[in-house]
């Protein structure tokens, strides 16, 4: 089988490195703002909430408390007069659902537990 | 220990979730979930319950379907996708073996919460999935 030699200058040559280089860059800066996009979930001053979630599920589920984030993610709603903090599972991480914790924002009191979606 | 001996359920009740997955309406996979789900609730689980699991494949012509050995990580609520991987047969393996070369995860919802049908966590996890709660209420995703 013959191949034929490629006809290419140094010039063509040095605007396709270009080329591929900038693609590659597009590529990496698209996936490292869609990382940091994903994994901010909460606001920092949720924080105190989420660590008393996370402390609260540790119990309830047997779980090792720095192992809970890597099946669950924090979410944080609020209410009139409490905010709940909720952690589902990260599609096909496990199986397993999604508990409910709700506090007093100022006393960081638990209000209300809701498992029911726990799994 | 309020749900184990004598107050555990008998027999199995298929939620129409299932319909359309004969492997729930399979009397050995059903005994299966009986089993796995005393072991679920028995008191020597370090939490007094943990969610167990077990991976079932369904025969191509007919027959028994095959179980796998039941398995937990001893938590309450719920099992790692990776756990569960490590389970399951390929699907080469099942094909080769005259089974379907899709597994399904039968697995328990020990908490006291009803009806404890299958979350949104079992039906993201990309496979079919049976959970038996402790009224023996089975459901299905698939």
């Amino acid at each position: 089988m013959h191949f034929r030699k490629l006809d290419v200058t140094p010039r063509e040559m040095v605007a396709a490195v270009i080329v591929f280089a900038l693609l590659g860059l597009l590529i990496y800066d698209y996936n490292r703002r869609y990382e940091s996009e994903r994994h901010v979930t909460y606001y920092p001053g949720d924080q105190p909430l989420i660590d008393r979630a996370l402390d609260l599920w540790s119990v309830e589920n047997n779980q090792p408390r720095d192992e809970i984030l890597t099946y669950h993610f924090p979410v944080v709603v609020e209410f009139r007069n409490e905010t709940c903090v909720a952690l589902p599972i990260k599609a096909g991480a496990a199986i397993g659902g999604t508990p409910v914790y709700c506090f007093d924002p100022k006393s960081l009191k638990l209000t209300r537990v809701d498992l029911s979606h726990a799994g | 220990m309020p749900m184990f001996g004598s107050r555990l359920p008998k027999r199995v009740t298929v939620d129409p979730s299932c319909n359309g997955l004969s492997a729930a309406f399979n009397p050995q996979m059903q005994d299966a979930a009986l089993k796995l789900l005393r072991a679920s609730l028995d008191p020597s689980n370090p939490a007094g319950r943990a969610e167990w699991g077990q991976i079932i494949a369904q025969p191509i012509l007919g027959g028994s379907p095959w179980i796998g050995h039941p398995f937990s990580e001893e938590k309450t609520h719920e099992i790692s996708g990776d756990r569960i991987a490590r389970e399951r047969p390929s699907a080469i393996g099942n094909l080769l073996t005259g089974y379907w070369p899709q597994s399904i995860l039968l697995h328990t919802h020990p908490n006291p919460n009803d009806p404890g049908a299958v979350s949104a966590g079992d039906r993201n996890l990309g496979m079919p999935v049976i959970a038996i709660d402790t009224k023996g209420r089975m459901t299905c995703a698939f």
